[in-house]
């Protein structure tokens, strides 16, 4: 009886822009955590801005960069990549608006990790590839879990730029948020009661998630 | 000779099914319903998809590449610039609208302008992308209300919306869409007031299949079956005019 669709594409979308956030994040973080050039300042307000931006303007931006009305949008639909209204659209409007959730704590992860234990790394003639992946990396673990962890639930959170660039279409780019936006409209709470329930009880988990996480951290 | 085109189109009719992906006006959300059993009945192979929201918005997001095979706009507006910018085929109208004053509280909704007055919030679809709503503020300005009422509105994003503000009593009157009201979900809950033809500009629905579409049979087939005298008959019974 319920239409299971919407979480199926919420969930695909989430896990992959967790993935892709996942490796991206990281890197960006790397960057921004041991750059001190002041050029690296400027560009830390333009991955944090979708945290205060409406949904409404990145989604506009989007629809219109990619969108068939823009040159580009015609350009790259006739070299056939389709950033609109399609999964691809989905991923790219999320990937965008919880990039400053895969950066933030991951930053502030790696700027806590002693600065001794990294440069024993490089005196020991070790890379700064390798330093990352063997050193900062398992040292901000509960960090980069807890980065993952905050952009799987606000990717399935999301509702307006998934609305504006995914354009609600069934079974396609309905995602669950949007979901119960349209079963209120149909006068039909009681799939909208059950929609936003599971939605709800995602949240919570993924919170007390992050708490128990917080208190293995502070071991 | 005669047998095999028969047969052909026998053929045709069960094996090309498609999915029909339809962005509705939102005030089909409750008619459709009944016709999408209709059509799919007279044409099993087919499968309907609907999304609902403000014409406006859907204009734009055709202009920008919208993967949809037919638009039913709430008006006739957008799917002409549509036509007029090559990016659909010819529209036709396929209803008439009617605004009518709707309440779930105990207001005597048959004095329109008394109970505009009297409400604390006034429901109206956005008039800059639904057209009930442009038909709502001429409403307004036809009972001679619209300073007076003007500060106390709230706007619907579509007109579906807008008429769940009243019929979850969070506005205590609004201009909403007839067809709505009469919807099995909705009727029983309140009471309406047709609002006169002469206060506002009728609101001729058109509906065009857009070029891009993947399956222009399907479409076709579809749009054409809008205008069918069985589906007249469901237009009618939602309280639309139909178009000549």
């Amino acid at each position: 009886m319920i239409d299971y669709s919407p979480f199926l594409i919420s969930f695909g979308v989430a896990i992959s822009t967790t993935i892709v956030l996942g490796v991206v994040g990281i890197f960006i973080s790397y960057f921004l955590a041991f750059n001190k050039s002041i050029w690296i300042d400027m560009i830390e307000p333009f991955i944090m801005s979708p945290l205060v931006l409406p949904p409404t303007v990145l989604g506009f931006y989007i629809m219109y960069m990619f969108g068939l009305q823009s040159p580009f949008g015609r350009f790259l639909n006739n070299i056939g990549i389709h950033l609109l209204f399609n999964f691809n659209g989905l991923l790219l409007g999320s990937i965008i608006y919880s990039l400053p959730f895969a950066v933030s704590p991951v930053v502030s992860g790696f700027r806590s990790v002693p600065k001794s234990i990294i440069e024993a790394s490089y005196t020991l003639g070790k890379s700064k590839f390798y330093t990352l992946l063997k050193v900062i990396i398992p040292n901000a673990k509960y960090s980069i879990i807890s980065a993952l962890v905050l952009v799987f639930s606000h990717t399935i959170g999301e509702f307006g730029v998934v609305l504006m660039v995914g354009g609600d279409i069934p079974g396609k780019t309905r995602t669950a948020s949007i979901a119960i936006f349209d079963y209120v409209q149909e006068l039909n709470y009681k799939q909208a009661n059950i929609t936003a329930l599971i939605l709800f009880a995602i949240a919570m988990s993924t919170l007390i998630f992050l708490q128990i996480l917080k208190r293995f951290q502070e071991r | 000779m005669k047998k095999f085109i028969v047969f052909g189109l026998l053929a045709s009719k069960i094996v090309f099914g498609a999915t029909i992906t339809v962005a509705a006006a939102a005030d089909l959300r409750f008619v459709l319903q009944d016709l999408t059993a209709l059509y799919e009945k007279e044409y099993p192979q087919d499968k309907l998809k609907f999304i609902y929201g403000a014409s406006g918005n859907f204009y734009n997001q055709i202009r920008a590449g919208y993967p949809i095979d037919v638009f039913m706009s709430a008006d006739t507006h957008f799917p002409e610039l549509l036509y007029k910018q090559g990016l659909s085929y010819k529209p036709r109208a396929y209803a008439i609208g009617k605004l009518a004053l709707f309440t779930t509280k105990n207001i005597d909704v048959d004095n329109p302008k008394l109970a505009f007055l009297k409400a604390q919030k006034v429901a109206i679809a956005s008039p800059r992308v639904a057209p009930y709503g442009v038909a709502g503020i001429s409403t307004l300005h036809c009972y001679h209300v619209y300073n007076d009422v003007k500060d106390k509105i709230i706007f619907g994003e579509n007109i579906i919306q807008t008429t769940q503000f009243v019929a979850s009593k969070n506005a205590d009157v609004g201009l909403v869409s007839y067809s709505l009201i009469l919807a099995p979900q909705l009727y029983s809950k309140g009471k309406f007031y047709l609002i006169p033809q002469a206060c506002y500009k009728p609101i001729v629905q058109s509906a065009a299949v857009i070029k891009a579409t993947k399956d222009k049979n399907a479409a076709m087939r579809f749009f054409n079956f809008l205008y069918s005298q069985e589906a007249i008959a469901i237009w009618k019974s939602f309280g639309y005019g139909i178009p000549r």
